[in-house]
């Protein structure tokens, strides 16, 4: 088999390990409703491990794929075709990366959600409907990144709502209900301006008659006369609203922290470390599309997602000031952190371009350990100390000194502490803003407000940090899960060693990845 | 042709006034009833369209906004009460719910703005869309222009719907309106055919999931607040 074979049969098997986990544990489901026979049972407590599988076949495929791309960057999946380059390919092992790590948490949730006030419940959680939409939304995450087709590619950034919508709701009680019906609200109507972005692209360059991604952007390379640049700004700001919507940049954010707040924490580790990775996804691929259809007037896109993310940044300061719910602070930190990406987008040099995607990665992964953390909290004080009241989550040291150490660390990691991964990428953005300042003299006012904001949030976390972590311990010490806290363990590693260095092995090279990737954004045909 | 090119002015304007018309309404019922109309006259003028450019796919599209049309009532009506029974393809029994939340309906549409306030906003948003459409359409033909900004002004109008009443179910109204737009914009600006068929066919996919998951959301939301207006969830803050 040559590698094209090879990376067409891995990007089946990255796709296809999703999708017959979600039938699987559907079947399952079914099975179960007609039979409560012992061998049926017996492989419903499996879902977990099902899952979990699942996703490691997919993480597996995705760093596969890193070693074996395909010579074309097109592979065809019966009437569509997937784009299969190195920026696809870096977001789709993100999505991968983090599932693997929340699939390992799916179990203690609904065991500790059981355990929490079981009485109050209406009807107790499903484990199959959880782990089939939670499978399913991986699935939809992972199809986003390979959707050429732009129509498809809004098709499958809705489809992510409609699987974590359930997920966010699951609970069922007053305030998850209130969460979904907002996440949805908000989120559906942004996407609506989304397509309509998507449908003014179509008359950018209405003489190309397609809307494929990588034919249009061939079109627009090769006849830039052909081009209707008004449309292309108007297409440009439309996206831009509508997956910045589902992005969570200000002012559209509103869903966020109480999507974030009221999902299950597993659920809250893929919204913020990978659902908003996917929308941006979607407009970096527009963004590409209209850096060549504009030319030399492409310092508007730049300018205009540079004001966003600065925007999205001061946004989410007052905020993270206030006290309030743990998982709802950390919700507004994904309010500053693709604030921080988005102005490393804006800055436009291929250092902060870098440092931006890189920035995507080491938010995904630092999120995933606060949220896996804090919920790992959330669960073991529901099972042994029976309380939910997160007025009582303090003294954590104390109380679980192993969990309280990594959320510890993964805080300073948030908010930008050397010697951690966040540090680095925010470090390579503001060197990319520091040389490109030399040139458009406006950037020292923003490099200025960036590092004020950044600050701030700085003390915000740490001040909230402080009480979780150093408070009265309301009892004794818990027992904490050792199987949970190693995969936080090897999460905060690639924390910590993503601070140091850009992996660059033969087992996986994320640095030539990353340097792909950069070429794409900045126009070179893929 | 005069009639053709004055039909081409007409229909775009009357779904225009319908949209003003929902989000002066005071009345959830009346949002409703307006709703469906704009739905069929859309489902009107996607026919007429499909005569004019011969084309029998784009004829066949016009059910979508028809199959709203019929439909809007007894799925909204299904989701404002508050009803353990299963779903079932009875005719009478959804007619049935649509009577009783009639009931419900003729409460509930009150406004945050004053009337007045609110036709000022919804001539600004419109006069807004216009301005844009003539500013940025420039390779485009006169009547594609008119649709172009109308499709605009039910986009904004739709928002504002949404932002400007107190109710939970207006707030879908509000998102169906901005659906009408864009569905609008697919048939009449996009010169593909194919592809305005691929889009207004995404269109219904993305809103029959829309609908799914907000009137599975909405009963248990207003069985556990007791109520329907946006006021009352709040549980969620800061």
């Amino acid at each position: 088999m040559d590698g094209g074979m090879w990376s067409a049969l891995l990007v089946y098997v990255l796709i296809g390990a999703p999708f017959l986990a979600t039938l699987l544990i559907l079947g399952i489901s079914g099975l179960a409703r007609l039979s409560a026979a012992p061998w049926v049972e017996a492989v419903r407590s499996r879902e977990s491990w099902i899952t979990t599988i699942a996703s490691a076949i997919s993480f597996l495929s995705a760093v596969a794929l890193v070693n074996v791309p395909p010579s074309q960057p097109l592979i065809p999946f019966f009437l569509v075709d997937f784009i299969v380059d190195a920026l696809s390919i870096y977001f789709v092992l993100l999505v991968n990366v983090v599932a693997l790590v929340a699939s390992f948490f799916i179990s203690h949730y609904l065991k500790s959600v059981r355990e929490l006030k079981p009485g109050e419940r209406k009807e107790d959680l499903h484990s199959g409907r959880f782990h089939f939409f939670f499978n399913l939304f991986h699935l939809t995450m992972v199809l986003v990144p390979f959707m050429n087709n732009l129509v498809l590619l809004w098709i499958a950034v809705e489809l992510t709502t409609v699987a974590s919508a359930f997920l966010v709701g699951i609970r069922g009680d007053r305030q998850a209900l209130e969460a979904a019906w907002k996440y949805t609200i908000i989120t559906s109507t942004g996407v609506i301006f989304a397509l309509l972005g998507t449908l003014f692209l179509a008359s950018v360059a209405p003489e190309s008659g397609t809307m494929q991604w990588y034919d249009l952007y061939r079109y627009l390379a090769t006849h830039p006369e052909n081009v209707n640049k008004n449309f292309a700004i108007l297409s440009f700001l439309f996206v831009l609203i509508g997956y910045g919507t589902k992005a969570g940049f200000a002012p559209m954010h509103t869903w966020l922290p109480d999507g974030h707040g009221e999902a299950p924490y597993p659920v809250s580790a893929l919204l913020s470390g990978v659902l908003l990775k996917s929308a941006l996804y979607a407009i970096l691929r527009f963004y590409i599309l209209t850096l060549k259809a504009l030319g030399k007037e492409a310092a508007f896109v730049t300018h205009i997602l540079l004001a966003s993310g600065l925007f999205s940044l001061g946004v989410a300061v007052p905020f993270i000031l206030r006290r309030n719910k743990f998982k709802r602070i950390l919700a507004y930190h994904s309010l500053e952190h693709m604030g921080i990406i988005t102005f490393g987008l804006g800055i436009g040099h291929p250092i902060a371009l870098f440092g931006a995607l890189l920035h995507a990665l080491n938010h995904a992964l630092t999120k995933a350990l606060m949220f896996l953390a804090f919920g790992l909290v959330q669960g073991e004080y529901a099972l042994q100390v029976k309380t939910g009241d997160e007025e009582q989550y303090t003294g954590l040291l104390r109380v679980m000194p192993f969990t309280g150490l990594l959320i510890a660390l993964g805080g300073l990691a948030l908010v930008g502490s050397p010697p951690f991964n966040i540090f680095f990428s925010e470090f390579l953005i503001l060197w990319g803003a520091f040389g490109q300042a030399r040139h458009t003299p406006i950037l020292w006012g923003a490099i200025v407000v960036f590092l004020l904001s950044v600050t701030l949030i700085f003390a915000g976390l740490v001040r909230h940090l402080g009480h979780l972590l150093l408070g009265n311990p309301p009892g004794r010490r818990v027992n904490e899960p050792a199987g949970l806290l190693g995969v936080l363990f090897l999460l905060f590693l690639s924390v910590f060693l993503f601070g140091v260095v850009v992996p660059h092995w033969d087992v996986l090279n994320l640095a030539q990845l990353l340097q792909d990737s950069v070429r794409i954004l900045q126009g070179e045909m893929p | 042709m005069d009639i053709i090119k004055g039909l081409d002015i007409l229909f775009p304007m009357l779904i225009l006034f319908i949209a003003v018309h929902i989000s002066a309404s005071t009345v959830l019922k009346t949002m409703i009833e307006r709703y469906k109309q704009q739905a069929f006259v859309l489902a009107a003028f996607v026919i007429f369209t499909a005569l004019t450019s011969a084309s029998w796919a784009i004829g066949a599209v016009a059910l979508l906004p028809f199959l709203m049309g019929v439909s809007i009532k007894p799925i909204l009506a299904r989701a404002t009460l508050v009803t353990s029974e299963p779903l079932e393809l009875d005719v009478r029994k959804w007619l049935g719910f649509v009577e009783e939340a009639e009931l419900t309906w003729l409460e509930h549409g009150r406004l945050r703005l004053p009337a007045g306030y609110s036709f000022i906003l919804d001539a600004t948003l419109t006069t807004l869309a216009f301005v844009i459409a003539y500013n940025l359409g420039s390779a485009l033909e006169s009547i594609e222009k008119i649709s172009l900004a109308v499709s605009l002004a039910l986009l904004m109008l739709g928002l504002f719907v949404m932002i400007n009443n107190q109710d939970l179910l207006a707030q879908v109204i509000g998102l169906l309106v901005s659906e009408h737009g864009l569905f609008l914009a697919a048939i009449r600006v996009v010169r593909q055919k194919q592809l305005a068929i691929v889009l207004a066919v995404s269109l219904f996919f993305y809103l029959a999931l829309t609908l799914t998951i907000l009137l599975w959301v909405l009963p248990s939301l207003r069985k556990m607040s007791k109520s329907l207006e946006i006021k009352d969830q709040t549980q969620l803050k800061g």
